[in-house]
């Protein structure tokens, strides 16, 4: 066990450098407003002494922390750390590049507890399957792309496998409790999806010990609930507590709050299939369905193939490989199947049924190694290996960085997206390689429209030297004399602003298989008045 | 046991087989360079450039300063208000080529690797006398507010007619917009609200009919229909509701009775929703 944590830790190792040395996606709408909130955070540590105590009064946390209240700080905090240190300290990062560390780090986490979780899983081929899942699980488009950004969802997915391996070591094991605990509550100071994580915990420990059910003289007997379980909620709220700042004065009314706006998001447009749905009913199977389209073939092939042989083994297995076999269900199926409910609110793609996918890569390893034993000869093995992983790892070279841009063999890439009508591009990232011809061409002092990216991405590009400090951010486009255009339908009229205003012609444009994903365009204001 | 590589090689196979389909649906950047450097020098005035399939951004990067739209579906009637068309077809997803080539006799005019171009002569080609976006400087707009005149909407900014309520959004101009079937030039013409009637009097001109076409903005198209009328002099030539749904559909009205200017007439019981926008060819 102790090779494998050492192993664990190499994974997570690897992940992280490779994260960094791949993180040139352009920074989306989201991280704009983490970036700014972990730079404010961050500020209250750097006052903290020449504070003292007033350092924790209400109005001093009310001013650091008051910013991006409807996410918990625990990510945001991280994030102010490694920025501070990476960037600012060491001079070894970019700016951005510091912030999304702080998420990088989470991810990589998450990789070491996959590989844990699948080498416990399968006794006798433990470290093969830990090695592919994580393989399998980063060479996802989507996964990749989301694991790099200085956002949520990496982080959550990392710790909710991390939380369930340590739930799963805490049934038997007094000391993974508080393990456990503590990683349950770092994911509820994470993402409020960390809620369903508990929730699936619990199905999935009701599930396992379904045996010990008993119904005699009309009353159910249920098996007693595991202590990690039971003590969850108090360990994860109190978590959630330290590290949710603004609501250390107020916590019943500032976290509820922050429960509350969850509870009632709003609804972002979800293009789907050449539907644009902008309130409930969605379509049911929203996340099954986007996940069957999204997924790399043979990882979706395989991944199905092992849950189904999970499921069945599940029924002859004991002890601690039933538990571990449920707990792999169950956590692959909570998070799209929250999401897949036609009243409950889609904002956003695929990132939001993320924590999924850690699992999903473990069934799909399983499968895997069950075919590599088919194989006569020994020798042949890593050639079966290779082709399970070859079209993944390629695709997901090939969309880098525009990951969260890819369709599967299914739908035949971008072109069949497009031509199905499935969504595009969301995150408003995708305009980064295109800021190079904008400081090539632009005159001095020109104010460019930005469309998607918002003010804070600006900045932090600004900040990087990504783009020249003399362009002017509008958000008006009959102001710009430069458009960047994200080609996302619910937000494509802006594209017919521009022909509107007489430039019909792109100057760049970022494209996959001659489908663009975002535009440049030269207005020229004088002509178009 | 055997049955355990099954699923792999399945997937294996598909996984090739549909990558190998995919890639052999993106053209080289120097086969667009090459058709659109021919198709720039076949191009005449009057001609339009068509790209098929509509996803496929590259020949906008090279042709985008010509006429050129990028079709979701085929509209002979819009299309063949142009004598020549010059397709660009790209043997890519969801390409239209044949239907383009049906509207005429068609010529090649370059040919490079997965890009294609041929200029298609259209068949029995129809010249519009007038066409509202175009002319849509000289067309009186009048908002009929209940008084006993109704006002006209005479602020003219170069492309649109604001009306003297709610500017904002109570004007008729041209726009772009984001139907359920891509881009459509149209004319921006939002109801009044309280069912009032908006009136734009068409420049005088000959023709026998009149093709309107009509449609919902995108993320608007929740409420109530609009009721759209032709009128010339007395006499009133077409009645409609536009439903409250996504798209763009046409109408051809016969303008065989009354005399003077064609009047189009639009207004809504709930305009809350109704981003709509149309547009108008009269025909020979």
């Amino acid at each position: 066990m102790k090779r494998q944590g050492l192993m664990a830790c190499g994974v997570g190792l690897v992940v992280l450098v490779v994260l960094l040395g791949t993180a040139s996606q352009g920074f989306v709408r989201d991280e704009g407003y983490y970036f700014r909130a972990a730079r404010e955070y961050h500020a209250w540590f750097e006052h903290l002494f020449e504070r003292g105590l007033s350092s924790f009064a209400d109005s001093t946390l009310t001013h650091d922390f008051g910013y991006n209240t409807e996410h918990p700080g625990f990510v945001k905090l991280l994030m102010g750390w490694t920025w501070k240190i990476a960037h600012v300290w060491l001079g070894a990062t970019s700016g951005a590049t510091g912030f999304r560390l702080g998420s990088m780090l989470l991810v990589a986490l998450g990789a070491a507890f996959t590989f844990l979780f699948g080498a416990r899983l399968s006794r006798e081929h433990g470290v093969v399957v830990g090695l592919l899942a994580v393989a399998f699980l980063f060479t996802s488009p989507h996964v990749f792309f989301h694991a790099h950004l200085a956002a949520f969802d990496g982080p959550i997915m990392g710790l909710s496998v991390a939380a369930t391996y340590a739930f799963w070591r805490a049934l038997t094991e007094r000391r993974w409790l508080l393990p456990a605990l503590t990683l349950f509550g770092l994911a509820l100071a994470t993402k409020h999806n960390a809620v369903f994580l508990w929730a699936g915990l619990g199905l999935a420990v009701s599930i396992a010990r379904s045996r010990d059910w008993s119904f005699t003289e009309g009353r159910l007997s249920l098996p007693p609930l595991p202590l990690a379980w039971l003590l969850a909620p108090i360990a994860g709220l109190a978590v959630l507590y330290v590290f949710y700042p603004y609501g250390w004065a107020h916590p019943f009314q500032r976290i509820g709050a922050y429960y509350e706006y969850h509870a009632h998001h709003e609804h972002y447009p979800v293009d789907f299939f050449g539907a644009m749905y902008t309130s409930p009913p969605f379509p049911w199977g929203y996340a099954f369905r986007m996940t069957v389209l999204t997924v790399p073939l043979m990882t979706l092939v395989l991944g199905a193939v092992g849950l189904v042989w999970c499921a069945r083994r599940v029924r002859h297995a004991e002890g601690d490989e039933r538990m571990g076999l449920v707990l792999l269900l169950v956590s692959s199926l909570t998070p799209p199947l929250v999401i897949s409910f036609p009243m409950v609110p889609i904002f956003g793609g695929t990132k939001h049924w993320m924590p999924m996918m850690p699992f999903f890569c473990i069934a799909a390893a399983l499968a895997l190694v069950q075919a590599m034993e088919a194989v006569r000869y020994r020798i042949a093995r890593p050639a079966v290996v290779v082709a399970a992983l070859l079209v993944p790892l390629i695709d997901t070279v090939r969309t880098h960085p525009y990951g969260h841009t890819y369709f599967n063999e299914l739908t035949l890439g971008h072109q069949g997206a497009a031509v199905l009508g499935l969504p595009r591009t969301f995150w408003g990232g995708d305009a980064r390689p295109l800021l190079a011809a904008l400081n090539e061409k632009a005159a001095i002092g020109a104010r460019v429209y930005t469309h998607r990216m918002n003010y804070s991405d600006w900045q932090q590009y600004l900040a990087d030297g990504l783009a020249r400090r003399d362009l002017v951010f509008v958000s008006d486009i009959a102001s710009a004399d430069w458009a960047l255009v994200n080609h996302q339908r619910e937000y494509q009229d802006a594209e017919y602003a521009v022909w509107e205003l007489g430039a019909t012609l792109p100057t760049a444009m970022v494209a996959f298989d001659g489908v663009p994903i975002v535009s440049l365009y030269r207005l020229d204001r004088a002509a178009a008045r | 046991m055997r049955s355990h590589l099954v699923p792999l090689l399945v997937a294996l196979v598909a996984s090739v087989v549909l990558s190998v389909a995919r890639c052999a649906h993106v053209a080289a950047q120097a086969d667009f360079e090459t058709v659109a450097a021919a198709v720039r020098s076949a191009y005449r005035e009057g001609d339009l450039i068509v790209v098929t399939p509509f996803h496929q951004a590259t020949p906008r990067t090279l042709l985008g300063d010509l006429p050129l739209i990028e079709p979701r579906r085929v509209e002979p009637q819009v299309l063949r208000m142009h004598p020549r068309l010059l397709v660009v077809a790209v043997d890519a997803v969801g390409a239209l080529r044949e239907e383009l080539e049906a509207l005429g006799s068609v010529a090649p005019v370059a040919s490079a690797g997965r890009v294609h171009a041929v200029a298609v002569t259209v068949r029995e080609p129809v010249q519009p006398t007038l066409a509202l976006r175009e002319r849509l400087a000289d067309v009186q707009v009048l908002a009929h507010y209940g008084g006993t005149e109704p006002t006209a909407c005479s602020r003219w900014n170069g492309s649109r007619w604001s009306c003297p309520r709610d500017s904002e959004w109570s004007w008729v101009g041209r726009a772009t917009l984001n139907l359920e079937d891509g881009p459509r030039a149209c004319v921006w013409m939002h109801p009044l609200n309280g069912g009032r009637e908006l009136t734009l009097t068409l420049p005088e001109t000959s023709g026998s009919r009149l093709l309107l076409g009509h449609g919902f903005v995108l993320s608007a198209a929740t409420r109530a229909p609009v009721q759209v009328e032709v009128r010339r002099g007395e006499a009133k030539l077409f009645s409609g509701e536009v439903m409250p749904r996504t798209g763009w559909e046409y109408d051809v009205v016969d303008l065989d009775r009354g005399s003077g200017p064609i009047v189009l007439a639009v207004k809504s019981r709930d305009n809350g929703g109704a981003h709509f926008c149309a547009d108008a060819w009269v025909l020979p």
